[in-house]
């Protein structure tokens, strides 16, 4: 009977343990902007990460933040699947785009490598650009031990299909998602986000106007 | 020790019934399974679709109807809280990718064109740019987030897009569908020239 019952706590404590900040992850996917207009030009998008920790390889490139235990002890917290947080803003982006009706391709990025080196492949990638975008991300993470708290500062950056510069726009934010795990305040911040971002007037008219 | 047997098997019991305790819930009614849920909704489209009388204003012509694909409903289309599992989140994608084709299908027992095709895209808004004139008509769910969903159509020969309006203050079902027809079939009068 004792055996039993050791067993029965047993177990009931590991799920306990295991339930708090263990293998969580924030699911991104579906996370797509919505646009308030449409454009018959063709984009091509590519999101470059540039966040500190990733590139000194302190964190991964699917880093999305960190749950923080009891004594504010952090535990990581990666996209889900571990596709790296870049590819998946790309996806989104992407898809947030032709759902409004822009034709929209992406190119996928790895962060070792350099803006340049990323305008050469949209270039390349596909010929008959009319913008290409690169989004670069030097900051993105969410902090939780009791609110959320979500660190943004990204910059787009929008050219033409010659690789000449029209048009910038840098958010910087420290945005409280309320308090408890972000699964859905997150990726719906990061929705909001890029909506707010693709949706001020400089990059709407670069994405519309010749 | 019984009490604390009994503690922990409670317990235990807890985090089970937690775990497992998911329904699914189709006009207003609880099923255990989404099979029975889905079937509950097939039964009454069937029963809408058996209200839905052919016009005396025939328009003829071939029509295209978009709807959005899985996919697409999961990303714009459903307000999520808390942290819905995967199943349910594809159960609401489903309902609701099942009530935009039966509106597809209630238009077509309508009899306002002699054809519509009905599809599933992921972007219905970029699809019916490209289609457009392949159809004398083409409708389609303009829907960027779940607070903006609005059925559109483009006619031949100005392919200019008009809004389709649903009569919100009708009762669900039969009345509102229907109210999208009428919308419809008022729409048609200003592309006539084809």
């Amino acid at each position: 009977m004792k055996r039993i019952i050791v067993f029965l706590l047993g177990i009931f404590c590991i799920c306990l343990i295991t339930a708090c900040a263990i293998g969580r992850t924030y699911n991104y996917s579906n996370a797509w902007p919505s646009l308030s207009y449409s454009s018959a030009k063709k984009v091509t998008i590519a999101v470059h990460d540039q966040r500190n920790y990733v590139i000194k390889g302190q964190k991964s490139e699917s880093y999305a933040g960190m749950l923080r235990g009891g004594y504010g002890n952090p535990w990581n917290v990666n996209t889900e699947n571990n596709e790296s947080l870049s590819d998946v803003m790309a996806n989104n982006i992407c898809s947030g785009l032709n759902n409004a009706g822009i034709k929209a391709s992406k190119v996928l990025t790895k962060y070792t490598d350099s803006k340049s080196s990323i305008l050469n492949t949209m270039v390349t990638t596909s010929k008959d650009n009319d913008r290409l975008i690169i989004l670069t991300i030097l900051d993105w993470y969410t902090d939780t031990y009791k609110d959320t708290t979500l660190y943004a500062h990204l910059v787009v950056e929008v050219y033409d299909g010659e690789k000449n510069n029209i048009s910038k726009y840098e958010f910087k934010e420290e945005r409280n998602l309320g308090y408890g795990i972000p699964y859905n305040t997150a990726p719906n911040a990061f929705k909001n986000i890029i909506s707010t971002i693709f949706n001020k007037t400089e990059i709407k008219s670069s994405l519309t106007t010749d | 020790m019984t009490k604390l047997f009994r503690i922990s098997s409670l317990l235990m019991c807890i985090l089970f019934l937690v775990s497992c305790g998911a329904h699914y819930t189709y006009n207003n009614v609880k099923y255990g399974s989404k099979e029975e849920a889905l079937a509950a909704q097939s039964q009454n489209q069937q029963e809408i679709q058996k209200q839905i009388i052919p016009t005396k204003n025939k328009y003829g012509g071939n029509s295209l109807f978009l709807i959005p694909s899985l996919n697409s409903i999961k990303a714009t289309g459903i307000k999520k809280t808390g942290k819905p599992s995967e199943d349910l989140i594809d159960y609401v994608a489903q309902i609701s990718m099942r009530d935009y084709k039966n509106t597809g299908e209630c238009l077509d027992k309508r009899h306002i064109f002699n054809k519509v095709n009905i599809q599933d895209v992921d972007y219905p808004i970029q699809y019916a740019q490209e289609q457009k004139s392949k159809y004398d008509v083409v409708i389609y769910l303009k829907m960027l987030d779940p607070s903006q969903a609005q059925w559109m159509m483009i006619c031949k020969p100005k392919y200019v897009e008009r809004p389709i309006y649903m009569d919100m203050s009708t009762a669900l079902g039969v009345p509102r569908i229907i109210s999208l027809l009428d919308n419809i079939e008022e729409n048609l009068k200003f592309c006539s020239e084809r």
